[in-house]
């Protein structure tokens, strides 16, 4: 299993955090879920969400808001703000063109 | 950008929440997780030990959090200040002398560059005051420039070509009545266009058309000042009835409160007008070539014209002049040249040189004042070396050491300002009273944003000069050396006494350079005071009056009025003598184009001026002014009789030397055919008075026989002899004597204002204050400078004896005698001192150069000055260092040991 398991590039945690708000408001241990659950070979340390969704609340790319978790209990709700969609855009555009070429070089021989 | 502000914002002040915030944030994660497992059929105990392990470190978790948010720094910066405020609490004396110096420095720092900046920083207050030019015309050989004549005025504005707009105005004063009590104002006559050109609109009603010009109609512009005093700021005024020289005008308009023309400091007509007149030449003064050259001349440049551009189109211009002259005038017309200068630089020119020499020394203080500061931390970290060297072994950077401790010389810098800033508010008035008329643009000095930013500036720029250096050498000597090496005690190291010694020394420098500057501007003031003005002053007293043209309309009346006013005054009691005369000395403003009959001879540079004063029998008497030749006038001297001049030394000298001057003529006007003035034959040589001020070179002059002059000249348009001056030599002192003059004149015309009365010896005070304001400012500078430098060298030695006490004990118990203790603790201060006098005293013989404008028959260089500046301070370095000197040889050499 663990042979499986890879370790996240720099950034990368920033664009799944952010494309994972896209869908819908969530607070920090559903985000860590949902990444968990879609993608069962990216090795994520449950503590780093936290630093990395202050960092992108302070950059304004998500706001946060207290509600009521799904069992009735205080949970900080994350959304995506108007100005974290736009970075999200750019972000999904560089990965791909990155991957992109990435896969280019690795497929011309 | 906001959102990232108000979001550390928010972290900053709402710490405790958003602290409580993540940590519930954390633990809901933590709970849930648990669940999770637990839902999956872990136990309880076992769902926990993995969650731990794969959320990682709760506290890491929790800084990383932290540091995301960006609020470290405040968080450093809270811990910076609250040791701050502990070390200050701690030490109020170190504090208090800390919070001085530097209030002291900044705020007269503050003070002084509130004044620069009205004069030279403010724009003048019209509209786009950089397009304005003031322009002179500069006679052949005349020693300075004058005004324009009125024909050529007309040429000008018709030629030149540079301007949108070209105007012309003449300082003339006028007696205001019928609205207030009648006083003298200084008026101002000007052309329908001098408004537009300066862009400036009236507060109320409406400004002098070219109609008004053209028709010479009776109308006059308030100032606001004028508009308060009289009117109490009526809007209503417009329409309303002044008197202006006993008659009648009408007021059409009032200028705006800030508005002040022609602005002080101006080289001629330098005297803000209250009243604004039409111009409205007369034939006499439009067709008089050569002659008046009183207007001065304001213009616009077109935008996009350069002043050199203007400048050469006047060299032009001056140049096809004498082709308007009529054909006898053109040789004389030949040598006219066209002088100009921007607006600001005429206003503010003259005061450039003094203010940034104050503004030097100043500076100068403020840095004795840092090296004070910078001196008193570093002595204070000496005791605090353990403190920190153990907050350093605990894991505090050299940087983050450097950083609380710029934080403390940050907050002392900051109430010193705020301090700084009183001490600026409270003394400006004071300076500005001890300026008095000497300064131009005195209404637009005060405190506004440039100053207040002026502050703010030195107040982040102060820490860094006083703050950094020991902040740096306190935060890399906290080895470990330090702990062990800085035991009680002991002799602080090499290095550390060399840092204290150079700011010492720094200090001595500066406060010497303050010193020679004050000395040189000390002795420059008594040369000044020495200089004969030719005239004895004691016990002479004066008043200047003027009669207005709409009550003595001839001239027959003007001069009765005089004879009239010479009886009255000679039955004050106590009168020895009376006179009038139409100038004072030190106030000989009339400069007149004359010929003798010694022009045959070709006489180089010497100029065609010369200063006409007009007086009665006894003017030299009271005033005096020694004969040396010849004789003095009489009631003899009639119009009757044939017309005499008295001339001084220095024309005689100039005209016929080694010849006697008596028995030979002179006429007013040029040496050509046409001239029909009189001739007139000189009867006497008196002494050279000074004409214009202490230092200036005196001029050529003439005394004519007041009352030999026909009547009609005394009611004459130009109204020369209108204004007189009624002098009086008395037995009393002249403060009752001026209350008994005042007396004849209500007596004579009980309407009459007084312009002006003073003692002669009050005038010559008045003359000087412009130099008396320079000496004392910087004066004041240097002995503020003096007593930093003396706190420093003070408390560098008295620290320096109880940090050495452990040595000196030591020493005594070996035998060492309390002379060579004394001597030890001398000899530093001493070779401190020899350095710093050298150095300081090869900066100031750098820099008092700049001050050679200000100096008076003294060298920038003048060796007494630099050898007294030396001596003093060596004298004060001796004295301050005394007490410290005894004081180490009261130690005990037991109690010095035992303390170890």
């Amino acid at each position: 299993m663990t042979n499986e398991r890879i370790d996240l590039p720099q950034g990368t945690l920033d664009l799944l955090i952010l494309k994972t708000l896209a869908v819908e408001p969530q607070h920090g241990w559903a985000i860590s879920d949902r990444i968990q659950q879609i993608s069962k070979v990216l090795q994520i340390q449950q503590g780093s969400l936290y630093p990395a969704l202050h960092r992108l609340e302070r950059r304004g790319w998500i706001k946060a808001e207290w509600g009521a978790s799904e069992n009735n209990r205080r949970a900080k709700y994350y959304a995506l703000t108007k100005q974290g969609r736009k970075q999200l855009e750019i972000e999904t555009n560089a990965w791909r063109k990155l991957t992109s070429a990435v896969d280019q070089v690795l497929n011309m021989v | 950008m906001l959102s990232d502000f108000l979001y550390r914002l928010r972290a900053v002040f709402k710490r405790s929440t958003v602290e409580s915030e993540l940590h519930d944030e954390l633990q809901f994660h933590l709970e849930r997780q648990v669940e999770k497992y637990k839902a999956a059929g872990a136990s309880d105990e076992e769902a926990r030990r993995r969650v731990r392990l794969e959320f990682g470190g709760m506290e890491q978790i929790k800084e990383q959090c932290r540091e995301a948010r960006g609020t470290h720094l405040f968080d450093d910066f809270r811990q910076d200040l609250r040791l701050a405020l502990r070390m200050f609490r701690c030490s109020p004396g170190f504090t208090a002398i800390a919070l001085a110096a530097l209030a002291v420095g900044i705020g007269a720092n503050t003070a002084v560059f509130s004044i620069v900046n009205g004069i030279l920083l403010k724009s003048l207050p019209y509209k786009d005051p950089q397009q304005l030019v003031v322009m002179f015309e500069q006679l052949p050989n005349a020693p300075a420039k004058f005004g324009f004549s009125p024909p050529d005025f007309e040429i000008a504005r018709e030629t030149f070509k540079s301007y949108s707009g070209i105007a012309a105005y003449q300082g003339i004063g006028y007696e205001v009545s019928g609205v207030t009590q009648p006083m003298r104002v200084v008026g101002a006559r000007v052309t329908a266009d001098l408004f537009p050109v300066l862009g400036v609109a009236p507060h109320v009603g409406r400004w002098i058309t070219s109609d008004d010009d053209k028709q010479g109609s009776h109308v006059v512009v308030l100032s606001h000042g004028l508009w308060a005093r009289a009117f109490g700021q009526d809007p209503s005024v417009v329409g309303r009835a002044i008197t202006l020289d006993r008659q009648p005008y009408t007021v059409i308009g009032v200028m705006p409160e800030r508005f002040e023309f022609p602005p002080r400091g101006a080289v001629l007509n330098g005297e803000p007008a209250e009243v604004f007149v039409p111009m409205s030449f007369s034939q006499v003064e439009r067709e008089g070539f050569g002659m008046r050259y009183n207007t001065t001349v304001v213009a616009r440049l077109k935008p996009g014209v350069r002043f050199e551009q203007a400048r050469a189109e006047a060299t032009t211009i001056a140049q096809s002049l004498p082709e308007r002259y009529p054909p006898v005038l053109r040789g004389f017309a030949g040598g006219i040249a066209i002088p100009m200068n921007p607006l600001t630089e005429e206003t503010v020119g003259g005061s450039r040189r003094m203010l940034l020499v104050l503004m030097a020394a100043v500076a100068m203080v403020l840095l004795v004042g840092c090296a004070d500061v910078a001196n008193l931390i570093l002595t204070q970290s000496l005791s605090r070396q353990r403190d920190l060297a153990i907050r350093s072994a605990l894991g505090a950077s050299p940087s983050r050491v450097i950083r609380q401790l710029l934080t403390e010389a940050l907050m002392l810098s900051i109430a010193g300002s705020a301090l700084g800033l009183l001490v600026a508010y409270s003394s400006m008035q004071s300076l500005l009273y001890l300026a008095g008329k000497t300064l131009p643009r005195t209404e637009s000095i005060g405190f506004d944003y440039r100053v207040v930013l002026f502050t703010v500036i030195l107040a982040l720029i102060t820490p860094v000069l006083f703050g950094a250096m020991p902040a740096i050498r306190t935060a890399f000597r906290m080895d470990g050396e330090a702990l062990k090496e800085r035991g009680r005690g002991a002799t602080p190291g090499r290095a550390h006494g060399r840092l204290v010694g150079a700011l010492v020394v720094a200090q001595v420098a500066l406060a010497l350079m303050l010193s020679v500057g004050a000395g040189l501007l000390a002795r420059s003031f008594v040369r000044l005071l020495s200089t004969d003005p030719g005239f004895r002053s004691e016990q002479v007293a004066s008043i200047t009056l003027t009669l207005p043209s709409g009550r003595y309309t001839n001239g027959r009346q003007v001069r009765t009025f005089y004879e009239q006013a010479i009886e009255a005054a000679r039955e004050i009691p106590g009168t020895i003598l009376v006179a009038i005369g139409n100038d004072l000395p030190l106030g000989v403003r009339e400069r007149r184009a004359f010929s003798s009959d010694a022009n045959t001879r070709p006489i180089p540079d010497v100029s065609r001026l010369i200063a006409p004063t007009w007086i009665s029998p006894g003017y030299f008497e009271s005033l005096g002014i020694p004969l040396k030749r010849g004789r003095l006038f009489t009631d003899a001297d009639r119009p009757d009789t044939p017309p005499v001049v008295i001339v001084n030394q220095k024309l005689a000298q100039m005209f016929w030397p080694g010849e006697d001057p008596i028995g030979h003529r002179i006429r007013w006007g040029i040496d050509i055919p046409q001239n029909q003035s009189p001739w007139m034959t000189i009867v006497g040589v008196v002494g050279d008075v000074k004409q214009a001020a202490l230092d200036t070179p005196t001029l050529p002059q003439v005394y004519v026989a007041v009352f030999q002059e026909p009547p009609p000249m005394f009611g004459s348009g130009s109204g020369l002899l209108r204004t007189f001056n009624l002098i009086v030599r008395s037995s009393r002192t002249s403060a009752s004597l001026i209350a008994d003059l005042r007396g004849v004149v209500r007596h004579l015309d009980p309407a009459l204002p007084v312009s002006k009365a003073q003692s002669l010896t009050d005038m010559i005070s008045d003359s000087v204050k412009p130099q008396r304001f320079s000496m004392t400012v910087v004066m004041l500078f240097a002995s503020i400078g003096l007593g930093l430098a003396a706190i420093g060298i003070y408390g560098v030695l008295a620290k320096v004896i109880s940090q050495q006490s452990h040595e000196i004990g030591v020493r005594m118990a070996l035998g060492a005698t309390a002379g060579s203790l004394v001597w030890m603790v001398l000899r530093r201060a001493l070779i401190l001192m020899g350095i710093g006098v050298g150095t300081g005293a090869a900066g100031a013989l750098a820099l008092t150069r700049f001050m050679a404008g200000l100096l008076y028959e003294i060298q920038p260089t003048d060796a007494v000055t630099f050898f007294g500046a030396a001596v003093s301070l060596a004298a004060l370095a001796v004295v301050v260092s005394l007490i410290p000197a005894w004081r180490a040889t009261r130690i005990d050499p037991l109690i010095a040991l035992r303390a170890e």
